[in-house]
């Protein structure tokens, strides 16, 4: 076997589209999760003269990078506040990110949120976190992967449904940006004493935005604390080490995927930990998720189906006699 | 067998991975990095998400950070924060004061937030802006006796200008 055969086969032997459909649902819900949850806060965090006012992101942010404050002109042609511009720039980004879930117009509406998505991060960046950062990147992805082939609207009179060799170099895409993703992050960390002797953990739990629990009691177990540490930087510097190997990848999908239950669990951070656990499955943990759907849940749905169609024959046998 | 929609297509996403992971590194920080090619590769990264670092909690936890505000005019005096019982737009609101830990950037800050609390209370004629940060012990001092506490180390004051007749 030659490399390119093993480039070929790697990058582009068929595969199924549904882990990109279950990414864009994903994404998508995530998306109105997140804009339902600030819908109150608009005008503090992104209006005209939000706690941020536009004068100041306009002057640090690139002037190539769209942002709210574009819409300054059409405000003013309008007669509409700038404020109410940005209601209703929200209302389009949602319009999409309900288009996008449903799969209507899949890429027009990926872009529309993309960009959309990005003229608020643009004009909010000193209030972004993580959670943003990768809903940049996955609404970049929907545009381009095909993940409106499977389980949308736009698909809903093809008939058959192929594996493609698109699916796979797609989710080769994701696969090896989260390496990357995991390998800087642990990287980053292991720079850092923090991480070594246990205080990162101790420190984050101690802090009122994040803490969730009285942690407190940790203090007299820094052992536990400096295990964390060091589990946090093995998961996230080895991860693709165990995620690869496929051998240790439901373990390593597992390992990481309560990584992220712990933080949203512990630090409070819900909405990143879900995209980060989105991210994990449509790229790993895919064929877990439906392992278990078909050997768990399935069952029990096809149990409850035998058990009312017994319900009916014995229902259908007394009323013919 | 390679096509060239594969071959385009592979390079493609080669080239984009390679900007994710040079952004990774740091590329911004680099010596060059105002060069048309870097400029350019930042543009990329910034308009399709590769252009991020990921220093989350790294390298080490900084301290808490939250803002106290002073509104006061002629008749009433009183202390208010901007957090309330929405938690994510409370976490959007720490990580914009998170800024505050910059000190060149503590005058900017610090005038905006007094900006929005005067738009926000038309009626106060005068906002203190009181920053504090959290210090907690390490593990061995909190053993010890030590507490965490909150120590103010921004304290500023802005008047509304009242135009004169």
């Amino acid at each position: 076997m030659n490399r390119f055969s093993v480039l070929h086969r790697f990058f582009l032997s068929p595969s199924s589209g549904a882990p990109l459909a279950f990414f864009r649902i994903a994404i998508a819900l995530l998306g109105l999760v997140q804009a339902g949850w600030l819908a109150g806060s608009i005008a503090l965090l992104y209006g005209e003269n939000g706690l941020v006012p536009w004068a100041i992101s306009d002057g640090i942010v690139d002037p190539y990078l769209p942002q709210l404050s574009w819409l300054k002109p059409v405000s003013e042609f309008t007669g509409l506040s700038a404020d109410t511009w940005v209601y209703i720039i929200m209302g389009i980004y949602l319009l999409s990110l309900i288009m996008l879930l449903l799969g209507k117009f899949t890429r027009v509406a990926a872009f529309t949120a993309w960009a959309l998505h990005m003229m608020f991060i643009n004009t909010g960046f000193m209030a972004a976190y993580g959670v943003e950062t990768f809903m940049h990147i996955a609404l970049f992805y929907c545009i381009l992967m095909p993940v409106g082939h499977v389980f949308s609207w736009d698909a809903r009179w093809r008939t058959t449904v192929r594996d493609s060799e698109w699916y796979t170099l797609s989710i080769r895409v994701l696969q090896l940006h989260l390496c990357l993703v995991y390998v800087a992050s642990g990287v980053e960390k292991a720079m850092g004493t923090q991480w070594w002797n246990g205080e990162a953990i101790w420190q984050t739990m101690m802090q009122g935005q994040f803490s969730r629990f009285d942690m407190r009691w940790m203090a007299g177990f820094p052992l536990l604390a400096k295990m964390l540490g060091w589990s946090t930087l093995v998961l996230e510097t080895c991860y693709p080490l165990f995620i690869w190997w496929k051998r240790t990848r439901p373990y390593g999908y597992l390992a990481i995927v309560m990584l992220h239950l712990g933080i949203a669990v512990f630090m409070g951070l819900q909405l990143f930990s879900s995209v980060m656990i989105i991210f994990n499955t449509a790229a790993f943990g895919w064929p877990y998720v439906q392992h278990i759907y078909r050997t768990r849940v399935q069952p029990l749905y096809e149990k409850k189906k035998l058990h009312r169609a017994g319900r009916l024959a014995t229902q259908a046998f007394w009323n013919f006699e | 067998m390679f096509t060239w929609k594969h071959i385009c297509w592979i390079s493609f996403a080669a080239f984009h991975l390679l900007v994710a992971a040079l952004h990774a590194a740091h590329m911004e920080e680099w010596p060059g990095h105002t060069s048309w090619l870097m400029k350019r590769l930042s543009a990329y990264g910034d308009y399709t998400g590769t252009g991020n670092i990921f220093s989350f909690f790294a390298p080490n936890i900084g301290n808490e950070i939250a803002v106290v505000y002073t509104i006061a005019n002629k008749k009433k005096q009183q202390v208010t924060r901007l957090e309330g019982a929405n938690t994510e737009c409370n976490r959007r609101i720490r990580t914009i004061y998170n800024f505050f830990s910059i000190s060149e950037a503590q005058p900017l800050l610090a005038s905006s937030c007094a900006a929005y609390m005067l738009h926000r209370y038309p009626e106060s004629e005068m906002i203190r802006i009181t920053v504090i940060g959290r210090q907690v012990p390490d593990m061995q001092a909190f053993r010890a006796g030590a507490e965490p506490k909150w120590e103010p180390f921004l304290v500023k004051d802005y008047k509304k200008k009242i135009a004169s007749r």
